[in-house]
């Protein structure tokens, strides 16, 4: 194999292969080596490299050298064994570590007082760039709750739905914990028996393990956990440490498992073929999953007011919904954390959620001067159905990523979401 | 009680008391049974029975204040170690290593002439322990990691098979020495006391250097007890403290006392966008409670205090309503 020019740590060879299955291994410095990035298995040579050839040789990338085809005719399957040893793996790992890694080693944690009037809070969550904040209690002694942006979003369309009940005088001093009480008193009207908000605040100490934090943080269908510590037996004087995401778990794991990639099989897959994520309507069914499971791929027009995005995220209990144009093909992304921006020169006083559409929304949001959810400048991160699952939580671990997108090659139509929370459950089994 | 013991019975003395003084002193690392200022014989061994019934205790080998000279060392070894004893004068708490780490090698089992031969050089050199009664050992700064070393006794290659040792296919036996650096800090001790330690300290493979006041622990940990370091005893009160009289109305008056610079040096004022975490705070401005400029005035108020979690830090900053 000989370099390739301007790259001379990359070599490149080019081999007429007849259609097939073909394994492959590189002979390094005297060292017989394999490439842990492309697809691999266990042969009777150790571990190989597999390639795929399809019927179809002209339509094979030979850009970058030894690399298999995009478009696979079936997607390498992956036995079970294999995902129940990466699943072990990682669930001893996340077993034997505490949330006490999670910490960095010099933290933030931003809290509000719950008596704070509630648009003091939002100003303060958009001034800091912080998508939720812990409560404490004076009175208490206690961290009693969570203010977060599906917060704001139900106050603005309570404001929105019923008009403003209350005056002027009372909405400047609307404290959040009047704004919590009416809250439970509303979900008690509404849903009845149905997801029910949690009465006391969800959190975890630093040294339970990070498996503990993550189901909990799955079960509840939170994003955050406080971590919080307490000296003394009772619970009292407690510290508050850190506030815990999965993404943070996840950047633990990408470290660990860095350098021993095959010792988790199942990362080498496409996303696509482990059926990771909610896909739309048609590629769930053609991928073997039965639509009536999956809940209906929240999507919204580009044309579609701040009113309709909003109670879409709160009817569809998602996080986040992807703008789309007339050919399904991703313009931009909404997410309950845009919210905030609105918080800019009051803007939320000024207008009427129907009137404002989602884009005009968002260009309030690019003027702020906060980077959270930014990543090399970009909003919305992205990828591919055939990315492996690796790639993708390494995308996942980076902070202010919560979910990818997944487009397809070049039209950037919209295929599906992949969230932290869906790479979590496909982890951890649950 | 063990020196004495050791030196009295000499070889294969009666394997009970010596057994539960072994135990004592190898597990507790912190507990120093010499009486402090002990002169140290020209030697300096220490009185490792010939037997050990357990895990070779890591030898007493010399007194706090005298210095004396290394054993036969390797290159390098030498600056650094004469280093290391000026810095004891000082009572500083010595910088980590960066190349070597003084490992103690012992034989036990008697024999006239001992030398070792190890893979730390690739076997080249071979080094004569020194005797003191049935004892040999040897004093090596190595940089971390794992070598194979054997004994040459009186002519023969033997291995200790009371230390880790590993077989060859061809049926040689090597001992292994494993020589950790992990973010490895030095403590000085003094005296008799001992340092309370939290944290479980080395793996029993390393031989390091017990007496004369060296001991290893991991960076991470800072040690909560101090009473019983010798250098942290707290000094008796000056007479003047106790005749000063309550502050009277003019001294609420004055303004009070400037704050001192280093307060000034918080975290809090950084502004730590997505990732760059704020960089570790000064150990002065801990558990300081501070508020923001200009609070007089506004509706809402900003506390700030930055406290430390083991080895960790977390700024809490917590925004409060001010009634009016």
């Amino acid at each position: 194999m000989s370099p390739m020019e301007g790259c001379p740590t990359v070599f490149q060879v080019i081999c007429s292969l007849s259609p097939g299955y073909h394994q492959y291994k590189f002979y390094v410095d005297g060292e017989w080596r394999y490439d842990e990035h492309q697809p691999c298995v266990r042969g009777n040579y150790d571990v190989v490299n597999s390639v795929l050839i399809t019927r179809e040789p002209s339509s094979m990338d030979i850009d970058d050298g030894f690399n298999h085809p995009q478009e696979m005719v079936t997607p390498a399957s992956i036995s079970v064994a294999d995902i129940d040893v990466s699943r072990h793996r990682i669930s001893t790992f996340l077993s034997t570590h505490t949330a006490y890694e999670l910490l960095p080693e010099s933290g933030k944690v931003i809290a509000l007082d719950v008596n704070l009037p509630v648009k003091q809070a939002f100003h303060i969550l958009h001034e800091q760039g912080i998508p939720v904040a812990p409560l404490w209690d004076f009175c208490k002694g206690q961290f009693v709750g969570i203010l977060s942006a599906l917060d704001f979003i139900l106050i603005l369309r309570e404001l929105g739905n019923h008009g403003s009940n209350l005056t002027e005088e009372e909405l400047e001093t609307h404290t959040i914990s009047a704004w919590k009480e009416g809250k439970m008193h509303l979900s008690r009207q509404m849903d009845g028996n149905a997801r029910s908000y949690p009465r006391h605040l969800i959190h975890a100490g630093p040294y339970d393990s990070l498996k503990d934090v993550a189901i909990k943080i799955l079960q509840s269908k939170v994003a955050t956990v406080p971590i919080i510590h307490s000296s003394s037996q009772d619970g009292s004087f407690p510290q508050i440490l850190h506030l815990a995401t999965l993404s943070g778990i996840l950047k633990c794991i990408c470290r660990n498992f860095k350098h021993s990639s095959s010792s988790l099989p199942v990362l080498q897959q496409p996303i696509y073929s482990i059926r990771v994520g909610t896909w739309v309507q048609e590629i769930a069914e053609v991928n073997g999953q039965p639509s009536t499971m999956k809940r209906p791929f929240a999507m919204l027009n580009k044309n579609a007011s701040l009113g309709d995005a909003l109670s879409l995220l709160v009817q569809a209990e998602v996080s986040s919904i992807p703008i789309v144009d007339e050919n399904y093909s991703l313009v931009d992304i909404y997410s309950r954390s845009d919210i905030t921006a609105l918080a800019k020169d009051k803007a939320y006083a000024q207008i009427h959620l129907d009137q404002l559409s989602i884009l005009q929304a968002l260009q309030l949001g690019q003027d702020a001067n906060h980077t959270y959810g930014f990543l090399n400048g970009q909003r919305c991160h992205m990828c591919l159905r055939s990315d492996p699952l690796h790639k993708v939580m390494e995308q996942l671990a980076n902070p202010g990523v919560r979910r990818l997108v997944i487009v397809e090659a070049g039209s950037k139509r919209v295929e599906g979401i992949i969230s932290l929370s869906d790479v979590f459950r496909f982890l951890l089994g649950v | 009680m063990g020196n004495a013991n050791g030196r009295e019975e000499g070889a294969n003395g009666s394997e009970d008391p010596l057994g539960r003084s072994n135990g004592e002193s190898c597990g507790n690392y912190g507990s120093n049974s010499q009486a402090p200022g002990r002169v140290p014989s020209s030697d300096s061994m220490a009185n490792s029975p010939p037997t050990s019934p357990r895990r070779s205790r890591s030898p007493l080998l010399f007194a706090p204040q005298v210095p004396v000279a290394p054993l036969h060392r390797g290159d390098g070894g030498s600056p650094f170690y004469n280093q290391a004893w000026q810095h004891e004068s000082h009572g500083a708490v010595a910088t980590p290593l960066e190349q070597g780490i003084p490992v103690i090698i012992t034989w036990n089992y008697g024999g006239n002439d001992v030398a070792v031969e190890g893979s730390w050089d690739n076997w080249t050199s071979r080094k004569t322990l020194q005797r003191s009664g049935k004892d040999h050992s040897i004093l090596l700064v190595l940089p971390s990691g794992l070598y194979h070393y054997k004994f040459i006794v009186d002519g023969e290659w033997k291995y200790n098979p009371d230390l880790p040792s590993v077989a060859d296919e061809s049926g040689n036996v090597c001992n292994l020495l494993d020589v950790h650096y992990e973010k490895l800090v030095r403590l000085l001790r003094r005296g008799p006391k001992s340092l309370e330690l939290k944290s479980p300290c080395l793996v029993p493979q390393v031989q390091t250097l017990d007496g004369g006041g060296w001991f290893w622990q991991k960076e991470d940990y800072v040690p909560e007890i101090l009473d019983s370091v010798a250098e942290f005893e707290v000094p008796s009160s000056p007479e003047s403290t106790y005749s000063w009289a309550l502050p009277t109305e003019e001294d609420y008056a004055k303004e009070p006392h400037m704050v001192p610079p280093q307060l000034h040096l918080t975290v809090l004022d950084m502004d730590n966008q997505d990732e760059a975490s704020p960089s570790k705070p000064q150990h002065i401005v801990l558990n300081h409670l501070f508020i923001e400029k200009g609070w007089a005035t506004q509706s809402v108020v900003s506390l700030g205090l930055t406290h430390r979690f083991q080895s960790k830090y977390v700024t809490v900053v917590l925004y409060k309503p001010l009634k009016r």
